[in-house]
């Protein structure tokens, strides 16, 4: 159904709702009210970013501009904006959902290939998801080995899922489709101070803060989200 | 003001199924312990299974697997509790929320639920929707005459500020046992364990790790982290108290790499509460996982310098 979106879809809401699993059902009773852009955390350090428009745009059917959005990349899923809507709109679960939809359409695969290895190296592998590898990219120095600390503190030296507990999970992955659609992820190689080079370490530890609002470059790859230019007079019939 | 008829409806029982959150275990492994340790001396007997896995939320919210493949894992979870006739407790946000959400979908989906339990059955299993899922913080809310009793160590002059986290508050605005703008508990369990609460600007801030943006959206993740870490130090609380290993391996990180770029000298000590409940009720420091912790050491110290080790 997605691959045949057009710029503007007066019925695509009503088509996808069904599809969404019964988590998106309640867009069409926003009130722009825009709170949830208010206390957004991602709206605070990104310009461009506006729930309150994504929505608006969604109940519109202003879908291809959603779908090749740079900020549906940016939601922070804090939750924020569920907490504070007077409707009672799940709007992280809208952002979930539109992510499968955006790549569906080719978008964004890019920032899933970055975290398939976590499902394929760790949660597939050992039945969890954080390993003891250090991969925040701010750490300078790491506080050397959990082992140890885990048998000081009282715990066995590493926490282990039991291997019938893997297989289920392998199991369940296989049944779903979950793994036939990572292998379509492809991945990359996550980087992890164990293994990165000086290069690559002397990169990590020198990049400079960040911009402030205003120096922002949106990336290239994805269309500028924005006021729509056309409408549904301008539209393609 | 916590909703008290929701925490009224939270069971004391004799023993409780303890999820254990990847970040704990593998990042500060005193959660892990404080956790369990804590939750004895109030009267509870953990239960745990190393059959029990992540539950799955990192993965699927970053769409690396789609729903369909997070509902079985989440079913299998709580089967695991619902096998011993128990109660979840989970010392994550993120699992509490997950747990939570998609067991409540389930329950009122009766398709999506015979279809789990269709897979479910295949490995001898099912899921029933019997038991419940309980934060450990809601648990030590509802415990609070037991915790009062059981004090060993009062943080005496200790100032502790609270992070609630996104994922509790917000994610569960209906079934978190508080409101979720301007929620008290943890500062009446501080209060409880003889501390005293500092009010600080950020209280209601992400930490910024922002799900998947401290891998994706480094930069917008670090300049949210660094407007929450300024106002809590300028606040300067002795403790940072989160309820989520998630916001507590953020804010504890991040502190390290600001110092390192000259951009402040951030020295706050983050505790999980599961952490300072164990020190008010007076564990072994070892137990306490301290040295798992990246910043403020020195300040943590310090700290049971004062009130004692």
């Amino acid at each position: 159904m997605l691959e045949q979106v057009k710029d503007w879809d007066d019925d695509f809401y009503e088509r996808w709702k069904p599809i969404a699993m019964g988590f998106v059902n309640e867009a069409e009773r926003c009130l722009q009210c825009g709170k949830c852009t208010g206390q957004c955390p991602a709206a605070a350090v990104t310009p461009g970013y506006n729930p309150r428009k994504l929505i608006r745009d969604l109940v519109d059917g202003n879908i291809k501009r959603i779908l090749s959005s740079v900020e549906l990349w940016q939601c922070f899923f804090c939750s924020g904006c569920y907490s504070t809507c007077p409707m009672d709109i799940n709007f992280p679960f809208f952002i979930f959902m539109l992510r499968l939809g955006a790549m569906n359409e080719g978008y964004g695969w890019e920032d899933v290939k970055q975290l398939e290895a976590y499902a394929e190296k760790d949660y597939l592998k050992d039945g969890i998801t954080v390993s003891i590898r250090e991969r925040n990219p701010f750490v300078v120095d790491t506080v050397g080995d959990i082992g140890k600390i885990r048998e000081a503190a009282g715990l066995p030296t590493k926490r282990v899922v039991s291997k019938r507990g893997v297989a289920e999970i392998n199991m369940i992955s296989d049944l779903s489709g979950m793994t036939s659609f990572m292998k379509k992820i492809g991945g990359v190689d996550l980087l992890d101070c164990n293994t990165c080079d000086d290069a690559q370490a002397r990169r990590c530890k020198t990049k400079p803060l960040p911009s402030k609002v205003g120096k922002i470059t949106t990336k290239t790859r994805f269309y500028n989200y924005g006021e729509p230019s056309g409408g549904k007079t301008n539209a393609k019939t | 003001m916590p909703r008290l008829d929701k925490v009224a409806q939270i069971p004391k029982p004799d023993k409780i199924f303890v999820f254990k959150s990847c970040v704990a275990s593998n990042k500060y492994p005193g959660i892990e312990a404080c956790s369990s340790d804590s939750l004895r001396i109030l009267g509870i007997e953990p239960v745990d299974s190393d059959e029990q896995t992540c539950c799955g939320g990192f993965v699927t919210f970053a769409n690396v697997a789609a729903p369909t493949a997070s509902m079985p894992a989440v079913a299998r979870n709580l089967s695991l509790a619902e096998e011993k006739g128990l109660d979840t407790c989970v010392v994550c946000n993120g699992c509490w929320t997950f747990l939570n959400e998609f067991g409540h979908f389930m329950n009122h989906n009766a398709e999506v639920k015979a279809s789990v339990n269709m897979m479910l059955n295949m490995m001898g299993k099912e899921y029933k929707g019997t038991g419940s899922v309980y934060h450990i913080a809601e648990m030590y809310y509802r415990l609070k005459e037991e915790l009062a009793e059981n004090v060993k160590r009062p943080l005496k002059g200790i100032k502790v500020a609270t992070h609630y986290g996104c994922h509790y508050l917000g994610g569960g605005k209906y079934t978190a046992i508080d409101d979720a703008q301007m929620p008290s508990y943890l500062e009446e369990i501080i209060e409880i364990l003889g501390g005293e609460v500092v009010p600080y600007t950020a209280n209601r801030e992400c930490c910024g790790t922002g799900f998947t943006q401290v891998i994706n959206g480094k930069d917008l993740s670090l300049e949210h982290t660094k407007t929450k870490l300024d106002s809590v130090k300028e606040a300067d609380p002795d403790i940072l108290v989160v309820q989520c290993p998630y916001c507590h391996s953020q804010l504890d990180r991040i502190q390290q790499q600001f110092n390192y770029r000259d951009e402040g000298d951030f020295q706050t000590p983050i505790l999980h509460i599961a952490q300072l409940v164990g020190m008010g009720l007076g564990l072994d420091v070892a137990k306490l996982g301290f040295a798992a912790h990246v910043s403020g050491r020195a300040r943590l110290e310090n700290v049971l310098d004062r009130i004692g080790r």
